[in-house]
């Protein structure tokens, strides 16, 4: 088997490389990664300077590197088996799974240099063009999973302070965990709080600094005040005021000396407002509040990076090649294309809103007819299914992270990689395997 | 053809095949082969032949399983057609070769060696050897094929076709392309291919070129088996005799052609048997090539 997949994987490698495609991709992301930052302009500050290097070519040149991928997957098997070039390959012994596995594979080889290049190219500007002191990494530390119940059961108890009526306490539970894990912005009324705990590291970092972001209900980032209140196994460390003056965000360090041997960090967030017109804060439990410590340098970051971002466009050339094996390639890459929209599309809680604000228009709940309860189920849940299958690459923020000096999670960009950049497209690739198959079978 | 003709060791078994066509809405549109059957054992050279259109390549592609029958079986050394060890004991020459453009001859030949998992050593060895075989050693080995002419993609094709050491060796109009030269060098080789015990299945629509190479034949017309044996007995005019005879003085013919009409013979016909035109050519050609090397040796 190694020696058939190792055939089709040297043809993989050659393909795109003597058709020009990589020649081509090589002067796209030589302008994106060198021209480009020439071009644009940062706040001026180190910081922004980072961020304008890191996410305005990185961005474009991963835009780049998922395109190529996607129809160079397509176009991996499709053509031969259009233009009965395949022929003479079915009828070696061969298994359509392994030219599938061959021909990704050499993609894979070939995105990982491209990204290693571009990701190389961006790494000496930053060296160049940023001072090295801008270039630190922070880490992220990671929430202690116990907080989540707890925040649950507190909001809970801040809306129903007498318990849901009609014994609808496991519904509203759920909704409310899903809210907090989700994107959405739950309020913070006048007078109520809401926490956060983290898990210290051991030892406890040298330094730490917090972030607190926010919205008012007023619609904008200021009109909002209170206080955090840091502590560690239960000892004060930090008492942050939040005012009006404030622009939605709120940046301090916090002694080190007090986290020593602490194995906790609890923060809450405590809204100063009076009840009567007082704005409520509107907060995401995922990232409105991070606690930054040091994580080593942009090099160890750029690597992380790597894994995480080869995982999607291993994912893309995998999805690529498989429709390919099934389809001509116009009609490949159609699909392709509709596919990677659909993810898009349902990585936020825009469709499901849709369609919940569709039933209440107006105050009327309009008859729901079978079709479309029909359409409804079928598009929550392929939106559901496709946002679960790229959750491990959503996880690891490579692209954010990097912009904003934080460390991408190395666990998560191996998780990713495992499961999105390897596992998945296997499950595609057999997928793909059957197809071609059946495609050999009925070959004019 | 039969089992006594095959020794009973039957490489190829193709009975009662049938491929009809459907469009989208799964309606019968065509009926391409209709009750084909089919055997061949080792050193045969079975030729298939038709007009375009009457169902050569259809049959072909049911017996290396890249068409799914409608009815009938297909068996190659006992085994279906689409299983690896069948195919790993099979070589194939399709219509169109359709090459990677961008690969040269060697690469190509690396390639399906690597399809059917030879070796490095062995692989290199076989690709050397086949290049050569097929003319096509030298600097033409490492130019992309996509610059050769239709005659030298199609020695490519020979040559992958040759590349595990088939068993059954399966040839959809070998000599398209090639120049009158290369035309003969591929009959010897299906000769030869014969000679050393393979199978080989060959489809062509020129006639002469399958006379000339084939042990037996099928004809098939619209899809059918119309005629099938024995070359030998299929063209014999069992009506006639023919006497060839060298040094007779010139008359004598004559006084032969009187005393076979006095014996009851009728239409006899006395002439001087000819050369075919290929041998014709071929013959200006050696002798040609033979005055320019005595030139060069003065």
């Amino acid at each position: 088997m190694i020696r058939r997949v190792a055939a089709h994987f040297v043809l993989g490698l050659r393909a795109p490389w003597r058709s020009r495609l990589v020649a081509a991709l090589l002067v796209l992301l030589a302008a994106t990664v060198l021209v480009l930052p020439a071009h644009l302009h940062s706040d001026g500050t180190p910081a922004g300077e980072l961020r304008m290097l890191l996410t305005w070519t990185l961005g474009p040149a991963m835009a780049i590197l998922a395109a190529a991928s996607l129809w160079a997957g397509c176009a991996a098997i499709s053509p031969e088996v259009w233009d009965r070039r395949y022929a003479s390959a079915a009828v070696t012994p061969a298994r359509p799974f392994e030219a599938w596995l061959g021909r990704w594979l050499g993609l894979v080889v070939i995105d990982a240099a491209l990204l290693a290049a571009v990701l190389l190219g961006v790494g000496v500007q930053v060296m160049r063009r940023v001072p090295a002191a801008a270039t630190a990494v922070r880490a992220r530390l990671v929430a202690d999973p116990a907080s989540f119940e707890e925040e649950t059961r507190r909001i809970y108890r801040s809306v129903f302070p007498d318990g849901a009526p009609d014994g609808r306490e496991e519904a509203v539970l759920a909704s409310i965990r899903r809210d907090l894990a989700g994107e959405a912005y739950l309020p913070v009324a006048p007078g109520q709080a809401r926490g956060w705990r983290f898990l210290l590291p051991d030892p406890a970092p040298e330094e730490a600094e917090l972030r607190f972001q926010f919205m008012s209900s007023y619609g904008s980032l200021q009109g909002a005040k209170g206080s955090l209140s840091v502590t560690a196994d239960g000892r004060a460390v930090a008492e942050i005021p939040v005012s009006n003056d404030d622009p939605g965000f709120v940046s301090a360090a916090l002694p080190a000396a007090a986290m020593r041997g602490a194995r906790s960090l609890a923060v809450e967030f405590l809204n100063g407002e009076t009840a009567d017109g007082g704005a409520s804060v509107l907060l995401r439990q995922s990232d409105s509040l991070r606690v930054l410590v040091p994580a080593g340098g942009l090099a160890g970051n750029l690597l992380r990076a790597f894994v995480a971002l080869l995982a999607p466009l291993a994912l893309l050339a995998a999805l690529g090649a498989a429709l390919g094996c099934a389809f001509s390639f116009p009609v490949a890459a159609f699909l392709a294309t509709a596919v990677v929209t659909m993810v898009l599309a349902s990585g936020g809680t825009a469709l499901r809103e849709s369609f919940e604000e569709d039933a209440h228009h107006h105050g009327e709940t309009p008859a729901e007819t079978r079709l479309d309860r029909a359409v409804r189920r079928f598009s929550l849940g392929a939106s559901a299914v496709l946002r679960d299958a790229t959750a491990p690459i959503d996880r690891t923020e490579a692209l954010d992270r990097l912009g904003d000096g934080i460390a991408v999670d190395a666990r998560a960009a191996f998780l990713a990689l495992l499961l999105d950049g390897l596992a998945l497209p296997l499950v595609l690739g057999l997928l793909g395997g059957l197809a071609l198959r059946a495609r050999c079978r009925e070959m004019p | 053809m039969t089992e006594e003709t095959t020794g009973g060791r039957a490489t190829l078994e193709a009975e009662g095949l049938r491929k009809v066509f459907r469009d989208f809405w799964k309606r019968p549109r065509t009926v391409a082969v209709d009750g084909v059957s089919l055997r061949a054992g080792p050193g045969e050279v079975i030729g298939l032949l038709g007009p375009n259109g009457s169902g050569k390549s259809t049959t072909i592609k049911m017996i290396l399983g890249l068409l799914q029958p409608s009815a009938g079986r297909v068996r190659l050394f006992g085994l279906d057609p689409s299983s690896p060890a069948a195919r790993a004991r099979l070589g194939y020459l399709p219509e169109l070769s359709n090459l990677h453009k961008f690969l040269t001859p060697r690469e190509t030949l690396a390639y399906y060696a690597g399809l059917f998992g030879m070796p490095a050593a062995l692989r290199r060895d076989r690709t050397a050897a086949l290049l050569r075989r097929v003319g096509l050693d030298g600097r033409a080995a490492d130019r992309p094929v996509g610059e050769f002419s239709k005659g030298m993609a199609r020695r490519v094709g020979l040559a992958q076709a040759l590349l595990n050491d088939p068993e059954l060796v399966i040839l959809d109009e070998p000599t398209s392309g090639l120049d009158p030269v290369g035309r003969r060098e591929v009959k010897d080789l299906v000769r030869e291919l014969g000679a050393e015990g393979r199978t080989v299945l060959l489809s062509s629509h020129l006639l002469a070129e399958a006379e000339d190479v084939c042990t037996r034949v099928a004809i098939l017309v619209d899809g059918r088996v119309r005629a099938e044996g024995r070359l030998a007995d299929l063209l014999e005019r069992r009506d006639r005799v023919r006497f060839t005879a060298a040094g007779l003085p010139d008359g004598r013919a004559e006084a032969f052609r009187r005393e076979l009409e006095a014996a009851g013979a009728t239409s006899v016909e006395v002439d001087r048997p000819a050369l075919t035109l290929e041998n014709y050519f071929l013959e200006i050609l050696r002798r040609t090539r033979a005055e320019e090397a005595a030139e060069e040796a003065k």
